[in-house]
């Protein structure tokens, strides 16, 4: 068993920064420029080749960027995207670099309004571009999630693979993150492929696939199953609850007789088993069999509900005198019960006796499955349910139940084992013995033999279907109907390890593992249209890109089959499909792999990186706990198609016990998770009050206002920030020595201007939260009893206080910046590319439909689903240097 | 920005060069290891590299003197003994990592001197340990070894991916070589031959499925597909050279199997057996010959590594690097030991004359001189005698001087290794005096 791996990645603990923002695909919506540039591309020009050219020329190159091919207009819109990243360095303060000459206030601007103009043209050029998608490789977390749908068995195969990278827009799904295929991996692939096929049952008509991996688990697997499905009916020993059935006939016996109720009707309020319940309701009300069932009918005539227990014990005393048990466990019986006639009975009462048993067995099945009623048993597995059968089972239940043994008798290879064991099993039973034991199991010798024999056949006649099964598995694994030749190719394979000498299960396995090392199960391969321009992709091509943005799975059987149908593509249906699937719980991974993803807290519960001396409370346990609620968190937002803004001011949140305790919040009680109103006034609800996130951005021993406003700025806001300088002194990591708070030590620290121009921009954000502990917890005042103060003052002289005065601030303000960031990550995860100038109108139209919407979150779905980025593929001979 | 790509040299370039189309399964390679003339050529030069993510202390990173006399600072005091065959580079840098002065755009390149592109994009270039590879693929076993201690963050940090952070080993310009961190699975890929019968099947037939998918897909997925194509063949050659058993004719390593068990399944939990594990493996490997080039990453650039067994858990690696203070020092020089630790070991071992020291060149670096991200010189040493082509006991110092990129030592060492290129990275040239 791989063990799951202990120290985990920290996530960026970012340090201070500043700067401007950043306009074009960022958070902010488009800068309007007011009226039609002024200013030409001859001045555009000018200014960088004053200030940029010296050191971006294409002598020099510094950094690889050659600005000096610049030299049109035209050039500047075919490599729009290096100009962008001009602008940004150029808009954010970065470049040209400290020391050197410095643009005018005016040249900034002029040469910002050109280039602006120029972009937002070259966006709307290209408005659409499904972009460029390197051909990837499942993601870890991909990978794990279609196995599992694959086989029904979530074995996560990934556990021991190197973790996946992010890239795009900060997430593990992106391509350009998915691209390795070393021989390192792929060994890790092959490897992985074999360990799930060995996870393989083979059956009759097929096969499944279990948990367990060898021939043992496999049929101890098989006969909990087959246990299972005697439990629904009786206790451990084979007998139905009576009670209960006496008591229903009592309960409704005068509606049933007015005929304003039915025998299945009942059935249904009482939850019991209408089939039988109609045979004691026909045996109680009618008049057959005489004695016993007289007697009974009797006292059930004049007997209420209450008495019941009083009836069924009755019937219990009659049972023990009716019946005597036996063994089964060495063939010697056929049967666990065998029916008597008391002593003294007269030969008249056996039809009498009968009737009773006929109604009333003491047992109707043996739900044990295995007999262990003599002391070397020779006789594997007991089947004996022909009463269940007759008195409770319909046609399907039948039918459910005769599949699980024969199955069960390939799995366990009960007629195989059964003879191969006879002849040393009669050795150690006829000892001291009489003869004619002796001769009852020589007598069953030619049986046995035939039974092997049949077994063998049927495991032969089995092979062919097995081996069909592989064909649909491939399908499904390839999310796509087999070609003709892959169709040929699997029976192959097989044929060819069978001819190395390999048997039917050995290369029954080989090619399933060869179908998951496949390229086109490990890659989300696209047939490109011919040429260079863009076109739909295939109708399974949709349904996998579908299923992997909302299940980072494969396509289900519903997707499947619309796919085949040539239905997906219509736009109406394929809007239909995305509720549908994010209505579904598989969208979890929607939640881990964007959400948690998106916030940096994904996979929270490894995360260790506190003081345990400061924080001793900090367990694995609240960690994991901590996670649980962020992704339930987003699940809920998609689940229940919630509002967008509900992630900034939800009133609700998910916790357990151990969570609750640790906020504070009363009324909580038990380990399972459920959804808990009224949390605002505890600090919860929405992202801010995260616990993980409060966590993740503070210190191992304290808070920092500084890592958690630079949260704010760039995951909520989507600001980017320059990096920070050389030679940042730092703080101290215990703050408190000099009776300061964290803020005051934070203040001093910035005072400096070097520092101040920075930490202006996101201290504040992280002042308005040091009302959350360095854990996440609330707090009035600090670990030395200093009180917080949660004022923040932006640099726009914007003011506000703690955590309620920055979420009002975000929803009011900044909402617009806010909504359209989560759009912009939404549509990079939905895409698995960064976003990009082309991209914009999608975003405005992701934007305008939440407002139509209510900010209700399927509408951001819908639009990014019906957009040609997601539904087509650029051409074949579009190459990816542009 | 996203720019030209400097070097442009691809994964698939080799792969239709000199890889994999003419490389021949490892123990029929008749390069290193065959004699010549009816003598037996001396033992192959192994190259390592050993990463500490961060830098180091500020003051305590310096070393002055000759041979026995030489000193070394604080960091570097676990090394004394093996001064002598320690070569200290003062100076050098890697100018393409100037661009980004942040953890995630400054490693990613160390070895390789590529532009990385920003903007959730990943390309670097293919690193000098991967093109070692590369180009000598088909003489040992397993080509090379990529091993770490950290899995790889999942996040852009200052519009950088942190996939730069936890991958120096570069197998192509898009594709950082993964870590192995688990000790058993760094061990099975070395010494386990597991193929079962109907391996080869398999993968042939999965190479027809690559082929066929090739057809359709757009030219740059074609490529990548090549990719695994040649990932498939390589995986190929290990099953079929995995029956046929050692070595015909020429140089022997001094152990033909390995002399410690599997390690456990797992990862240990204490960071310090982690290494040494890890260091064993890449002891192990070179002892017996079955990779000549070993990348280690003792821990991620930005590393959250906290050291219980230093005291020093109240604070992760990447945050105590800002401190600069005595603990700093400390957990310094804890990765300074596991460098010792190697090379006490590989010169413990003699192979013909030499030790197996002498026959390595085991580069330790970091990305950046101290926690505060300056990279404008890069810590660097070198030990080992590189099979006696490299002088060591010397302190180097190339500051000021016109040449002191990184690139260009990697063309030294390269060369000294066997493979002798006109241009790698930024350089067209060698280090002067290596």
């Amino acid at each position: 068993m791989p063990l799951p791996f202990r120290r985990r990645p920290v996530g960026v603990a970012a340090a201070v920064a500043v700067g401007l923002t950043v306009w074009a695909v960022a958070a902010e919506p488009p800068t309007k420029v007011a009226a039609p540039a002024a200013v030409g591309f001859p001045a555009a020009r000018a200014i960088v080749v004053k200030y940029c050219q010296d050191c971006h020329s294409t002598e020099a190159q510094k950094g690889s960027l050659d600005l000096e091919r610049f030299d049109t207009a035209d050039a500047v819109r075919k490599h729009a995207k290096v100009w962008q990243g001009v602008v940004e360095m150029v808009e954010v303060g970065e470049m040209p670099p400290k020391g050197k000459p410095q643009l005018t206030a005016n040249e900034k601007r002029d040469l910002l309004l050109w280039s602006r103009t120029l972009l937002d043209a070259a966006a709307k050029a290209n408005a659409g571009d499904p972009g460029f998608v390197p051909l990837r490789r499942l993601s870890n977390a991909e990978y794990d999630a279609t196995v599992r749908d694959l086989t029904g068995i979530d074995l996560r195969p990934t556990r021991e693979f190197p973790a996946d990278g992010a890239a795009g827009e900060g997430f593990a799904n992106a391509a350009e993150a998915l691209t390795d295929v070393s021989p390192a991996l792929l060994t890790k692939y092959l490897n992985a492929a074999k360990d799930v096929a060995d996870h393989a049952v083979l059956l009759p008509d097929g096969f499944r696939f279990s948990a367990g991996k060898t021939r043992r688990d496999w049929t101890d697997e098989s006969t909990a199953r087959l246990r299972a499905f005697y439990a629904r009916y009786t206790n451990p020993f084979g007998q139905p609850p009576l009670a209960l059935y006496l008591a229903a006939t009592l309960k409704h016996r005068a509606a049933l007789r007015a005929g304003t109720t039915t025998v299945a009707a009942v059935a249904v309020a009482e939850k019991l088993h209408a089939k039988y319940l109609g045979v004691v309701w026909a045996t109680l009300d009618g008049s057959h069999g005489g004695e016993p069932l007289d007697g009974l009918r009797g006292a059930w005539a004049v007997a209420g509900p209450m008495d019941a227990p009083a009836l069924a014990a009755m019937v219990a005393a009659w049972q023990a005198k009716l019946w005597t048990p036996a063994a089964v466990g060495s063939y010697r019986s056929p049967t666990q019960r065998l029916p008597v006639e008391p002593p003294g009975s007269e030969p008249k009462a056996a039809a009498g006796h009968a009737a009773f048993r006929a109604c009333f067995p003491q047992v109707v099945c043996f739900p044990q499955v295995v007999p262990n009623d003599e002391v070397v048993s020779l006789k594997m597995f007991h089947r004996e349910d022909a009463d269940l059968d007759r008195l409770f089972l319909d046609a399907a239940a039948r039918r459910e139940l005769d599949d699980l043994w024969r199955d069960h008798r390939t799995v366990g290879r009960q007629a195989e084992a059964e003879n191969a064991y006879l002849p040393q099993f009669i050795g150690f039973v006829t000892q001291d013995q009489p003869k004619e034991t002796l001769a009852l199991f020589e007598g069953m010798r030619p049986e046995f033999q035939r039974r092997a024999d049949d077994f063998a056949k049927e495991l032969e006649a089995a092979e062919g279907k097995q081996e069909a099964r592989l064909l649909t598995f491939a399908a499904e694994a390839y999310r796509r109907p087999l070609t003709d030749r892959e169709a040929a190719d699997l029976p192959k394979l097989y044929a060819a390890i069978r001819q190395k000498g390999a048997g039917h299960d050995e290369a029954l396995r080989g090619v399933l593992a060869r179908v998951l090392v496949s390229p086109a199960f490990l890659f989300r391969v696209e047939t490109a249209p011919p040429g260079k321009a863009a076109g739909p992709v295939g109708d399974h091509e949709l349904a996998t890109r579908l299923s992997y943005f909302l299940w980072s799975s494969g396509p289900d059987t519903d997707l499947r089959a619309l796919a085949a149908a040539g239905k997906l593509r219509d736009p109406a249906t394929l809007k239909a499909q995305a509720r549908r699937m994010l209505g579904d719980p598989r969208v979890r991974a929607l939640a881990v792999e964007f959400g948690t993803q998106w916030l940096h807290v994904r996979d929270f519960g490894s995360f260790n990186e506190k003081n345990e001396k400061v924080f001793p409370s900090f367990t694995v346990e609240l960690r994991r706990a901590m996670d649980e609620e962020g992704v339930r968190l987003f699940q809920d937002l998609f689940q229940a198609d919630r509002a967008v803004t509900g992630l900034l001011d939800a009133d609700h949140t998910f916790l357990n016990e151990l969570l609750a305790k640790h906020y504070g919040i009363p009324g909580v009680t038990g380990p399972h998770w459920r959804r808990v109103e009224g949390v605002r006034q505890y600090g919860r609800g929405g992202v801010l009050g995260l616990g993980s996130v409060q966590s993740k951005q503070a210190a191992a021993s304290r808070t920092s206002p500084t890592l958690r406003g630079n949260w704010v700025v760039e995951t909520l806001l989507g600001e980017r920030l320059p990096r920070p300088p050389a030679d940042v002194p730092k703080l101290p990591e215990e703050g408190g020595t000099d009776k300061l708070t964290v803020r005051q030590l934070t203040e001093r620290h910035s005072s400096d201007p070097a520092c101040a121009v920075c930490h202006v921009r996101t201290d504040p954000y992280g002042f308005a939260l040091e009302g959350f502990d360095g854990i996440g917890r609330r707090r009035a005042a600090d670990a030395n009893g200093l009180a917080i103060d949660g004022t923040a003052t932006l640099r726009d002289g914007t003011t506000f206080v703690g955590l309620d005065g920055l979420k009002r601030h975000l929803l009011t303000a900044k909402k617009p910046v806010v909504v359209r960031l989560f759009c912009k990550k939404l549509l990079g995860y939905a895409l698995g590319r960064s976003v990009a100038l082309s991209d914009t109108a999608l975003l405005d139209e992701m934007v305008l439909a939440l407002e139509k919407a209510d900010g209700r979150v399927t509408a951001a779905v819908a639009a990014v689903v019906r957009s040609p980025q997601f539904r087509t593929v650029r051409g074949g001979d579009f190459d990816e240097a542009e | 920005m996203p720019t030209r790509i400097v070097n442009p040299v691809t994964r698939r370039a080799f792969l239709h060069g000199v890889g994999v189309s003419v490389a021949l399964p490892w123990l029929e390679s008749s390069a290193w290891g065959a004699p010549v003339n009816g003598k037996a050529v001396e033992p192959p030069v192994r190259f390592a590299c050993l990463f500490s993510g961060n830098g180091f202390h500020s003051k305590e990173w310096w070393a002055e003197g000759t041979g026995k006399d030489m000193k070394l600072g604080k960091v570097l005091e676990p090394l004394l003994p093996h001064r002598e065959k320690l070569l200290f580079l003062r100076g050098l840098y890697n100018q393409e990592a100037l661009v980004g002065g942040i953890h995630s755009c400054q490693t990613g390149n160390l070895l390789t001197g590529a532009h990385l592109a920003p903007n959730g994009e990943i390309k670097s270039g293919v690193s000098c340990d991967q093109l070692l590879a590369e180009r000598t693929k088909g003489q040992t076993k397993v080509p090379s070894l990529v091993l770490g201690t950290e899995p790889s963050i999942a996040a852009i940090h200052k519009n950088y991916s942190m996939i730069y952070s936890s991958h120096i080993s570069w197998s192509s310009a898009s594709t950082p070589t993964p870590l192995e961190l688990y000790p058993a699975l760094a061990f099975d890929r070395l010494f386990r031959d597991e193929a079962g019968r109907a391996d080869k099947s398999v993968l042939d037939a999965v190479r027809q499925d690559a082929r066929d998918v090739k057809r359709t897909v757009s030219r740059s997925d074609a490529r990548r597909l090549d990719e695994y194509l040649a990932s498939v063949r390589e995986v190929e050659q290990r099953i079929d050279a995995a029956g046929k058993g050692g070595r015909l004719q020429g140089w022997r390593p001094t152990l033909a199997k390995p002399d410690a068990p599997r390690p456990a399944d797992g990862v240990p939990q204490d960071i310090d057996q982690h290494m040494r594990l890890m260091c064993d493996i890449l002891v192990l490997a070179f002892r017996t010959d079955t990779t000549r080039v070993c990348t280690l990453k003792l821990n991620n650039d930005h590393s959250s590594l906290r050291f219980p067994h230093l005291k020093v858990d109240y604070m992760i690696h990447h945050l105590l690097s800002h401190t600069d203070g005595a603990d700093w020092l400390k957990v310094n020089q804890f990765f300074a030991q596991q460098v010792a630790y190697v090379a006490g070991k590989l010169d413990a071992v003699q192979e013909g004359e030499r030790t197996l020291l002498d026959n390595c060149m085991i580069l330790f670096l970091s990305s950046m001189m101290t926690g505060n991200h300056n990279n404008d010189q890069l810590p660097v040493v070198v030990l080992g005698g590189g099979g006696g082509k490299l002088q060591s006991g010397r302190v180097l110092d190339y500051l000021g001087k016109p040449n002191r990129k990184m690139c260009s030592l990697y063309l030294s060492l390269m060369e000294k290794a066997g493979v002798r290129l006109d241009r790698f990275g930024d350089s067209t040239e060698k280090l002067a005096e290596i």
